[in-house]
Order: C-alpha cells, then structure tokens, then sequence
C-alpha cells in the first residue's frame, strides 16, 4: 500500500529490569492508510495502550520505527516532537483531559492558537467542527458544567479541528454511557466518512470496537488476529468480532 | 487565544486553590518589610548616646539577620513553588500532547509566578505598611522612647530591600520551575495520578525503633540538662546530644503511626467505630510519608517557642525592674582595700572629673562586712535561690551605719529613722532574697554581731534603696546598725551618691567617667542611671526584638509548609473521600474526619516541640539570666498568643478549605 500515512515497524517496548523484564509490545508491525477508521483490540494488559503511546511519542520505543507520513517519529526531540503532536495528531482520552480553567471553546480553539492559525480562521473552524459535533449550544460551557459526553464530544473537536492526519483514541468511550458511547462513535463514523479523518481507536470493548473498518487484535505484546469489516453490517462485523474475542479469552464474560 | 490569558485564567484558579500559597507569599512579604522598616523611623533619631550605640548594633544585626531570612524564605518558597507544579503535571501534559512547545509552556509557568508574585508583592507591602506602624509602636516602647514622636513613615530602604530580595526569589522560583517544566517526560505526566504512599509492612521493626526513639530523645534530654545548651570546648556532649535528639525525633515520627495503629487495632471497640478504622490509616501513612517534614517542623517549633518565650520574658522582667531602684543619678563605689579609704569626689576631681559643677547633692557612705555570712543569717530555712544569687550564702552580710542610712533617705526626701543602742533593722528590696531576710527577721529577735547583742527594732524589713549597682541586683539584705558597731568591722565599699542639677548634661559626666571605669589599676567603678537605663532597655529590646522576628518567621514557615501539604494531600485523596460518602458515610462525618486529620497533623509537632522547648527554654533562660545578671521569671502568655493567632488561623484555613475542596468535589459529581 503506497498511501499508508502510518507505518509500524517491528517495534518493541520493554518495561522493568534484566530480573524481571516485561514485553509490553513484542515485535508488532501493521500499516494504517488515508481514511481508515483502525479498531486496536485487546484484554487488560495485552500492551493496545503502550501500542497508543508508542505512535503518539507519549512513550518512547525500545526498538524499532514508526513512520508517519513518510517520516521516523521516534527520531523526533524537542520542539520537533511538539509540532509533530501539535500539526499531525489529535487525542482523545478515556477521561477527556479538558483544561478546566477554560470553556468548551477555548479547550478547542486552544490547540489551533497553540498552531499559529489567524484568530478569524480559528473563529471558522471551531464553528465548523463544533457544528459538525454538534456541540454549539455548549461551547460556552465550562467542563464541570457539561455532562460526560458532552465533554468527549468537546475533547473529539479539539483532537479534530487542526485536520490531524491521525486521530488517536483511547478507550474514548470507557467512561460513557451506552447511549452517550453510541452517538460518540456514530459522530466518529461520519468524521471518517465525511471528511475522511484517520482514525486509531483503542478499546477493550467489542460494541465499540464494531463501528471500525478494520481491528487488529492484541494479545501478550502481539499481534493475534486481524478482521476487516468489508461489506457487512455493522451488526454482523458485531458478531465476527465476538467470535474473535471468544477465541482470544479474556474478556467474554463482560459481554455475554 | 494568546499565553495571556491562559496566564490570567490559571493565576485565577490558582489563587482561588492555593490561597494558602498565595497568603503566605503575602504575609512573608509583609513581616520581612515591616522588620526592615522599623531602623527609618525618625523618633529614633532623638535617642541618647549609648542607646544610638545599641541602636546601630540593631540596625546591623536586623541586617545579617536579613540575608538569613531571604535564604530560609527562599527555600520556602522554592519548595512551595515545585510542590504546586507537580500538581498540576497533567495540565503539563495537555499543552505537550496539544502541541505547545516546552520553550512556551515555561513562559506560560514563567509569566504565572511573575503575576502571583507581583500581585503577593504589592499586596505584602501595603499590609507590612500597617504591621511596621505597630512594630515601630512596640519598638520604640521598648527602647523607652516617647510615643508623641512617633510619625507615620513609608521607608523607602525597607521598600528597597524587600523588592529585590523577592524579586530574586521569583526569579530563582522561574528558573526552577523552567528547568522542571523542561525535564519532564510526557509519560510520567499521565501515571502522575498515582501517588505512592508509604505503609509499613514489618510488625516488630517499628516496636524496636520507638523504644529506640524514646531512648535517644531521653538520653539527649538528660545531656542538655547536665551540660547546657551553648556549645563549647568542655562540653563536649554537645554535638553528640544534637545528633541524638534529631535522630530521636526522626526515628519517633517514622515509628510513631506503626505503634499508633497497633495499639488502637489491639482496642477494637475503638478501631471499629464510625470511620476510625479509615482516620487512623490515614495519619499513620501521613505521619509515615512526611517524616521528614515533621522533623523540621517540629525543630523549627522548637526554636519558636524558645526564641519568643526567652525574648518577650526578658523584656517583662526588665521594664518590671528598671522602673524602680533608681532615686539617683550617679553612683561611684570604690573598693575600700584596692582604693583605701578615702573621700571619693576629690580622687574623681584629681581625675579631672570634678562633679560639683554637676552635681545638687553629693553623700558619700560606707557598707561594712558582717562577721557572718548570708548563709548563717538564713540558717535553718530551706533555702532555693535564684541560680545566679547561689554565691551569696558563702558572703558576709552588708551592714550599713544608721547615720549613712538617714544621709541616703535624706537624699530622697524620705524620713530617717532612729536606732538605740542595742538595735538593729534589715533592708531588703531583691524579689529574691526578700522571703528569707524576712523570715531571718522573725526568727532573730536578737543576734551577735561584732561581740555586741543587737534587739531587733522592727518587725518589718524596710525596702528602701542606699544605693544603686545596677538595675536589677539591688540590695539582697542589709543590716543598719548603731554608727559605734558599723565602725568596728571590717570596711568593705564606699559608695558616692550624687543627684545632678536639674541643667546637668548627663552625657558629659558619663564620657568623664568611662576611663576611670576602664582604670584596671584601682577599683572605682560607677552606675549611672541614664546609661543603666539605656543599656537595659536597649540590651532588652535588641533580644526581645529579634526573638520575636526570628519566631514569627519560623512559625510562617512551619504553618505555611504543613497547610499546603495536608491541601496537596487532599486533592490527592479526594477519591477516598467520594467513597466513604457513596459507602453511606454522612457530610458531618466526613467533615469529623477532615478536622481529626488535620489537628493530628498540625498538634504532633507542636506537641512534641513544646516538650523539647520546656528542657531548652530552661536552660536558654539560665544563660540569658547569667549574660544580664537578674533573674527572669517566665512568661508564656505571648507566646501562646502569637501560636494562637498564626498557627491556628493557618489551621482554620487548611481545614475550611479541606472541607470546600471535598464538598466542592462531590457536588460536581452529583451534577454529572
């Protein structure tokens, strides 16, 4: 695949010293191309957040490359590292990670001013995707006066609205409700569909996980299984992905 | 939106959270100028000549003293400053992950401490405007100096001094906070959640270390109350006593919650009720984890206590004295067997310091040895002297002539008495002899002296004075006999009193005496009342000054350094604190909970403090007692009202805004 902008490869990322020394990833490579909507699936502890930390320069890795767009990340310092999060990345986190000092509209217009975009621009854009998120009525809001989903949908505008070329999401919908989880990840669909972001979404729950194109799943540090969506419903893929997760162990229990 | 406001937004939400942080900023601020101010206040311009002198010393010592201060604050600040910044390490992460160059968030950080600074800056001067009026106030009672010329002043030395000292500390705060801002790796900004706390795992280990504690702390108590506290070549246990005290008190506080929680779970009717189980595992692990806060605090007390008790009794008990005994204005005593017996005026006058041209009245009496001593006049009554009094027992008692006596009551306008042959009166005007020459009155109706018996003539001790030595050591006990039984013993001073004119230029007199007090060769010595008056007041003020400076600094920092941390660890654990109240657990209860915690928090070291002070107060009072020659009785009462008001309202403070922080939080909850 020529237009992958995310290349993974080979990488590993150990935890601890020589007496006990922890395989969080375990030689792992896959590609991620333009406008794919990618699930990274896996039980507690099979290393699908160090994966995420490793990708978005949270964490360093041990060996190996990641290259995105063309170019190694994990040879990035400094004030490289912050343009690259700043202009190439957008996060979503389990807990949100709004800045409470700040309104809805600040929280998003905040990493575009942090980008040095014209504030009449910065005015378009917010309204743009605030529309699109449909989180308008809010945005003068300050996080403690919003409701959970509210506040991932204000946290997803501000992964958003610098046209990243990845948007990377752990466990998004982790503290959710069903309902909220739904019109989250549906809001995420039509984000991909739409405007053709690129998604990497890690979860550990296979509702969520049924709304991506594709899934890879972990187990120990590697990987141990990959689904394509294709042409089946969501319902069906919903199923397929059971299947999978059955088989992997772990975690079935929670969703029977 | 620009740094700025990011930079206004946070210093808002910081100011409204660590109020704390911000307040002691502002008190530092304002304590450290209003001390510095007190030296402009131009009422002490009209101060005689040795009370400038002492004066000056104050002036130069405030300013060593100075330097200290900014250091210790410094440190405070410091410390204070990285603290909050690790609080805030998930915000720190945000800006990173967002994109914001670590160069932009330093000056975000940067800009943050200029604003709180600044703001705590003018803030603290305008306050220690107010608080240096009242010191001076206090200052210039203390150096006896008239109120009505007190005026109001803004010293621009003291604004001078107290700008640039703090604006070095926030700059040395910037730098800190630049260089931890750009050390930092993303991935610890997110696991920063995480707080380890210390628990104890072995049973016996803490048992052992307690005992050990206790031991250390005894044997050093028992070593500073043999030797003494000053630091010299003989006592040698010094240094070992300092080791064993601050390891004592170390081990004591490690060890101290491991026993706690021991003894209470051994009680189960204790334990288990309410949320004791929950409070008593809270302070053991907070004990346990700032051990080495405490510490420091608890030393920090120590010295407080000390350095206020020791300086504000010293000042009570020298305004007490120094407000009688003085009815005149020189004295010039001569010491019969260096001098021989003379007439004192015209050796002064041989020594160009002719003093008729000063003097109104001149007398010139004699004081005799007694052929026993003090010790046999007080015999058969349980004796506790003062300790600097001890040596007078072993001395012979004074005995005055009663014709020198009426000479010297005459001087002060007062009626002479009458003696027959055959009688004898006691003088006593010292607090502490006075109790036991009046009880050697009552038990001697009559006694031997010089192989005649002398009748008692009166019942009561007279309490005047004959003559002055220095303010506070006055007359321990007198005999006034018949002329013919004085003349026959032994002739020990002579003594000049002079009462000036009403125009006399008493500096004058005084630079003519100095070379004849300085004379090593013959034994004149002198008292006069403006300089003893100058010298005690001033001696008095410089001790009772500094001590309370150096007190009320320490107490700030030990108030400051435990409020913020018994905050910190609230945000931390404000988690738990949900979970109680979701377990059931009412406000009132969680609030009990809150208050227990921080009383324990803030009393441990302060009771531990008071113990160490009442050994050391002890012993700084002896060697203050020894250095001024008068005894000091101890006064608390200050001291308990300085720790009430700083102290406690830092521990009103900390528990209002526990309380706010844990209501705050949970309603936020019930909202979502």
């Amino acid at each position: 695949m020529n237009d992958a902008i995310l290349q993974v490869d080979d990488i590993q990322k150990y935890y601890g010293n020589k007496g006990s020394l922890t395989k969080a990833v375990d030689h792992i490579s896959f590609q991620v191309c333009k406008g794919e909507f990618l699930g990274i699936m896996g039980a507690s502890g099979s290393g699908k957040t160090t994966l995420l930390n490793c990708i978005s320069t949270i964490d360093t890795v041990t060996s190996g490359h990641i290259f995105v767009d063309g170019k190694d990340i994990t040879a990035l310092h400094g004030s490289q590292l912050a343009d690259f999060r700043g202009k190439k990345l957008g996060f979503i986190f389990q807990d949100f990670n709004l800045l409470d000092t700040l309104s809805a509209y600040e929280n998003i217009s905040l990493s575009l001013s942090i980008a040095g975009v014209k504030p009449a621009e910065i005015r378009r854009k917010v309204r743009r995707i605030s529309e699109a998120l449909g989180i308008c009525e809010v945005l003068d809001k300050y996080p403690y006066q919003m409701s959970g989903g509210q506040q991932q949908r204000v946290a997803a505008a501000r992964a958003m609205v610098t046209d990243p070329t990845m948007v990377l999401a752990d466990e998004p919908t982790g503290a959710l409700d069903s309902n909220s989880s739904r019109m989250l990840l549906t809001m995420l669909t039509e984000l991909n569909e739409r405007l053709d972001a690129t998604i990497l979404m890690v979860t550990h729950d296979a509702f969520s996980a049924s709304y991506c194109r594709r899934i890879l799943f972990i187990k120990d540090g590697k990987i141990f299984n990959e689904l394509n969506r294709g042409a089946d419903s969501r319902k069906d893929f919903f199923t397929k992905i059971l299947e999978v997760v059955s088989v992997l162990g772990g975690e079935q229990n929670d969703i029977l | 939106m620009t740094s700025c406001k990011l930079i206004m937004k946070n210093v808002g939400k910081n100011i409204r959270d660590y109020l704390i942080y911000f307040l002691t900023l502002m008190i530092s601020v304002s304590v450290f100028y209003a001390f510095n101010s007190v030296s402009d206040q131009p009422a002490f311009s009209e101060m005689g000549m040795t009370k400038t002198l002492l004066y000056d010393q104050l002036g130069i010592l405030l300013s060593t003293l100075t330097v200290l201060i900014a250091v210790v604050l410094a440190f405070l600040i410091i410390y204070a400053n990285l603290f909050l910044l690790k609080r805030r390490k998930k915000e720190l992460g945000i800006y990173m992950v967002l994109g914001m160059k670590k160069g932009r968030i330093s000056r975000i950080f940067a800009g943050e401490t200029l604003c709180v600074g600044m703001l705590a800056l003018v803030t603290g001067l305008c306050l220690g405007f107010m608080l240096s009026q009242g010191i001076s106030l206090v200052a210039l009672k203390l150096f006896a100096i008239e109120i009505s010329k007190f005026r109001l002043v803004f010293s621009m030395g003291a604004f001078r001094k107290t700008a640039f000292c703090f604006v070095v500390i926030f700059l040395l705060v910037m730098v800190f906070n630049v260089r931890s801002v750009s050390s930092v790796q993303l991935i610890d900004l997110f696991t920063a959640g995480r707080k380890n706390e210390i628990q104890g795992r072995s049973r016996f280990l803490p048992v052992l270390l307690f005992l050990v504690s206790l031991v250390c702390i005894l044997s050093a108590g028992a070593m500073f109350y043999k030797n003494g506290i000053l630091p010299s070549r003989e006592n040698r246990y010094f240094q070992t006593a300092g080791i064993l005290l601050v390891t004592g008190t170390f081990l004591f506080f490690y060890s101290l919650s491991a026993v706690l929680v021991r003894i209470l779970r051994a009680n189960s009717n204790v334990y288990l009720k309410g949320l004791n189980t929950f409070l008593v595992r809270q302070i053991s692990s907070k004990i346990r984890t700032n051990v080495f806060l405490l510490t420091i605090v608890c030393g920090l007390l120590t010295v407080t206590i000390c350095a206020v008790s020791v300086g504000v009794s010293t000042a009570l008990a020298m305004n007490g004295l120094s407000k009688s005994a003085t009815p005149y204005d020189l004295n010039v005593l001569s010491n019969v067997s260096l001098d021989g017996d003379g007439s004192i005026s015209e050796y002064l006058a041989s020594k160009d310091a002719d003093l008729s041209g000063y003097a109104e009245n001149m007398e010139q009496i004699s004081i005799y040895e007694a052929d026993f001593t003090y010790g046999s006049l007080f015999a058969g009554q349980n004796v506790k002297l003062w300790p600097i009094d001890e040596g007078i027992l072993e001395s012979g008692v004074s005995v005055l002539g009663v014709a020198d006596f009426n000479r010297a009551l005459a001087m002060q306008g007062k009626e002479p008495v009458t003696l027959a042959e055959n009688q004898y009166l006691l003088n006593c005007n010292y607090k502490g002899t006075f109790q036991y020459v009046e009880k050697a009155l009552e038990d001697n109706a009559d006694f031997v002296l010089a192989g005649i018996r002398l009748q008692r003539a009166s019942d009561t001790v007279l309490e005047e004075t004959c003559f002055m030595t220095s303010v506070g050591n006055n007359d321990r006990g007198t005999l006034i006999v018949p002329d013919a039984v004085a003349h026959s013993l032994t002739k020990d001073v002579n003594v000049l009193l002079v009462q000036y004119r009403p125009d006399a230029d008493s500096d004058a007199v005084l630079q003519k005496m100095i070379p004849i007090g300085l004379d090593d060769t013959h034994g004149y010595r002198y008292a006069e009342k403006n300089m003893m008056y100058d010298m005690f007041y001033g001696l008095n003020a410089l001790v009772s000054f500094l001590c309370c400076y150096i007190g009320l600094i320490f107490l700030l920092i030990c108030a400051a350094l435990l409020a913020l941390k018994q905050l910190t660890e609230t945000t931390d654990n404000i988690y738990r604190y949900g979970l109680l109240q979701k377990l059931g657990a009412g406000k009132k209860q969680v609030g009990r909970t809150l208050l227990s915690q921080t009383a324990i928090f803030f009393a441990a070291p302060l009771a531990v403090a008071g113990i160490y002070s009442t050994v050391l107060m002890g012993k700084a009072m002896e060697i203050v007692e020894e250095f001024m020659n008068i005894h000091i009785s101890t006064n608390m009462i200050f001291t308990v009202v300085i720790f009430l008001t700083v102290y406690g309202s830092y521990f009103l403070a900390t528990c209002l805004s526990c309380k706010r922080m844990v209501t705050e939080h949970q309603n936020k909850r019930m909202e979502e």
